[in-house]
């Protein structure tokens, strides 16, 4: 229950790693499909752990969004210095 | 002359997020269409070995030469249309990576065809539950006349309430029976003959 507690700093992290996920997952796909080797399974593991951390990126932001927006988090958001 | 005022609310902050955050989603769409396109293709779903198996009667079959030269590849058939679609079936899809490293050695033709049924009627289901989604991508039930003079009444008639893979099975990979008709015994007797292998050695093999 204390992940849902959101503060701005958790604002700020739900989106950093939500850009974190994003641009290593890119990156992952990127050397799947052109980098690595197609060998023991690496090329379709590199390929699955970039697509899961690419489809997790937005889910999270959403996520922190729809905990920002209750009523508590949304008082404490207001008091953020931006 | 009035300027257009922005509202209060729009500060340089949430402009800079409005921008990153664009570019970010259409950086992330673009990808995901690009990824979907990469992972249907016939090329890479045969980077596995046990898929080189299903591939080899595909490959006989008139989805992959038909005389207008319209090929149908792996994703035209097993793959839904649209992105949001698309990538929820690679995500559960993601199952079958597992399984081929953890589960069984599906390299092996032996294990690939004794396991086979259990695939071919998962993907019947799938293709039922979609109500024959991606066969339609293609064809028109009311466009299929036919060359026997029963096609056209058939396909307006007798389809009625029914999906195409109701009555379109075994087009395109190794024939296996209906799910309500299979007999997994036989099945077994027909894999040790054709592979050679000692009466019995299949149950073995499965069990494992």
């Amino acid at each position: 229950m204390k992940l849902l507690v959101l503060g701005c700093e958790t604002m700020r992290e739900g989106v950093v790693v939500t850009a974190i996920f994003l641009v290593v997952g890119i990156v992952l796909i990127l050397a799947g499909v052109k980098v690595v080797p197609d060998f023991a399974y690496m090329k379709h593991i590199v390929l699955l752990v970039g697509f899961l951390l690419m489809l997790f990126a937005p889910v999270i932001l959403v996520s922190t969004f729809l905990i920002s927006v209750l009523p508590g988090a949304k008082k404490k958001m207001d008091e953020c210095e931006h | 002359m009035n300027k257009l005022k922005l509202p209060l609310f729009i500060t340089r902050h949430v402009l800079f997020a409005l921008v990153i955050g664009g570019l970010a989603g259409m950086a992330f769409i673009l990808f995901l269409i690009e990824f979907d396109h990469f992972t249907s293709t016939e090329e890479f779903c045969t980077t596995c070995h046990s898929m080189e198996l299903t591939a080899d009667p595909y490959r006989q079959s008139v989805h992959y030469a038909p005389a207008s030269g319209v090929r149908a590849s792996c994703g035209d058939c097993h793959v839904s249309e649209g992105v949001l679609a698309a990538t929820w079936d690679h995500f559960i899809g993601g199952k079958d990576l597992f399984n081929q490293i953890f589960g069984p050695d599906y390299d092996d033709p032996v294990i690939k065809a004794l396991h086979l049924p259990e695939a071919a009627f998962a993907a019947r289901r799938w293709f039922r539950a979609k109500d024959s989604a991606t066969c339609k991508r293609c064809h028109v039930q009311e466009a299929i006349h036919g060359t026997r003079p029963d096609t056209l009444l058939i396909h307006q008639e007798d389809a009625k309430g029914k999906s195409c893979i109701d009555c379109h099975y075994n087009l395109v990979h190794r024939r296996v029976p209906d799910e309500k008709t299979f007999k997994r015994e036989k099945w077994n007797r027909m894999i040790e003959q054709e592979h050679d292998l000692d009466p019995g050695a299949a149950d073995v093999l499965l069990a494992n």
